[in-house]
């Protein structure tokens, strides 16, 4: 058998299962389950027999198999939904007539279940954005979010295993493309929260080794710390630990990052990787600042160049004010510096 | 008066006893029904009362995947579907006779 007489079967087959749509989604797949593999038996046994009417013979199938006939859609919003979605069904029997866009297809189509999991999550997402607190985070917390999601998944797997009369496939539609929206808009948010998320596991293990690191400062990661003495002068090498003695490091090792920058667009120009400062015991210090980097390859920006040298970065001031340090008033603000509990009881 | 119509008030008994014996899938069973003489059985007719047969507890199914090509069903006949082949022999062996009869009555 060719492969234009296994297009011509599997078009038929969708004409068929297209003419039965009006039933319910488990009933059409029972009823022309194994219909590819009959249909190929029956035109390999008589070369010369041409496909029937699709539309006839599912009438005979729906006849024989005790069915109701099928019902014609009514109304301006079904026909515009017969118009689209027809419209949609030539497309598909154009790409089709290509074995590889055919094949793209049954790619994409094998997805569908991995889809209606994720049109679940966007739902759950829109839910959480339009009545939870705030900022949807990339899986709920608790049991009430997690039974939130499953209801949400749940029903998109009931939306997408029933063949919808064709009136409701519109509305399906404009769904879909929210829930592909929705899917960016909370894919867009996650690097933040997942940032968000290290810090605190960081901070609440107290430990660094593992990698995960990182300073934000209102939510955005910082890359580069930069210090003034009190004169307003900038030093170099200075180490930086938080409340617990923890090396404050602002980026992994290995951590890539941009060295120049286009002038005019802002987009990395030459990449570059951050380096770590060797300390007297040996070992190598993340959290020593402002911290230096070296040019890296175009094609790798984590893979160093090399050749290249450290460079420093450029500092955001040349020079600050210096630090005025005429003995203070006993005054409203020394009361709370001098107060220790009251500043760095909520400081953890 | 032809042969199509006559059918379709028979075609689950005659599904039923090509199936008797052994499992056949949709094509198979079409197969067995022309071979038997069922020249002009149409073949949705036969998918839609396998079907059918199927939700009436009748018959069993079971999918064989292929390795070359799509999968196909089988259907095999349950101790439900015995019993409603021989009832149903019972009523077209009546009706058969009778018919029988009356025809030759009035062919004389």
């Amino acid at each position: 058998m060719n492969t234009s007489t296994i297009d011509q079967i599997d078009q038929f087959a969708a004409d068929v299962r297209a003419a039965l749509a009006d039933l319910p989604a488990d009933e059409v797949e029972e009823l022309t389950e194994g219909l590819e593999a009959d249909l190929a038996e029956a035109l390999a046994e008589d070369l010369a027999r041409e496909l029937p009417n699709a539309t006839d013979y599912a009438d005979e199938l729906r006849l024989a198999a005790g069915l109701p006939k099928s019902q014609p859609a009514k109304g301006r919003l079904a026909a515009i939904a017969a118009e689209f979605s027809s419209g949609i069904g030539d497309f598909e029997a154009r790409l089709r007539r290509s074995p590889a866009t055919s094949a793209s297809l049954d790619f994409i189509a094998s997805l569908q279940p991995a889809w209606w999991v994720v049109r679940g999550w966007a739902a759950y997402q829109t839910f959480q954005l339009a009545f939870g607190h705030g900022g949807a985070d990339l899986l709920p917390h608790e049991a009430k979010g997690w039974a939130l999601l499953a209801l949400m998944i749940g029903g998109s797997i009931f939306v997408g295993k029933r063949i919808w009369p064709k009136w409701l496939q519109v509305p399906i539609w404009f769904g879909n493309a929210f829930a592909v929206l929705m899917t960016f808009v909370a894919l867009g948010a996650l690097p933040s929260n997942f940032e968000m998320a290290r810090a605190f596991d960081s901070s609440g293990q107290g430990g660094y080794s593992d990698g995960s690191t990182g300073v934000l400062l209102d939510g955005h990661e910082v890359t580069n710390i930069f210090a003034y003495d009190k004169d307003g002068q900038k030093l170099a090498n200075v180490q930086l630990f938080d409340q617990d003695g923890n090396p404050l490091s602002t980026s992994a090792p290995d951590n890539s990052g941009c060295l120049t920058f286009e002038p005019e667009t802002d987009d990395c120009q030459t990449p570059g990787v951050w380096v770590s400062t060797t300390l007297e015991t040996g070992a190598q210090a993340w959290n020593v600042y402002p911290l230096s980097m070296v040019e890296s390859s175009p094609v790798d920006p984590s893979m160093p160049l090399p050749e290249a040298k450290a460079q420093e970065r450029p500092a955001p001031f040349i020079k600050v004010p210096a630090v005025l340090l005429a003995p203070q008033k006993p005054a409203t603000a020394g009361q709370v510096a001098t107060d220790p509990a009251a500043d760095g009881g909520d400081r953890q | 008066m032809d042969a199509t119509q006559l059918l379709k008030g028979v075609l689950d008994v005659a599904v039923l006893a090509v199936v008797e014996d052994e499992d056949g899938y949709g094509y198979d069973v079409v197969r067995r029904l022309r071979a038997a003489g069922l020249d002009e059985v149409g073949e949705a007719s036969v998918y839609g009362t396998l079907r059918r047969l199927y939700s009436g507890g009748g018959l069993t199914s079971y999918v064989v995947p292929s390795e070359e090509g799509p999968h196909r069903k089988y259907y095999g006949i349950t101790p439900q579907g015995r019993e409603m082949l021989s009832n149903q022999r019972k009523i077209w062996a009546d009706f058969a006779q009778t018919m029988d009869q009356l025809l030759k009555g009035a062919a004389a």
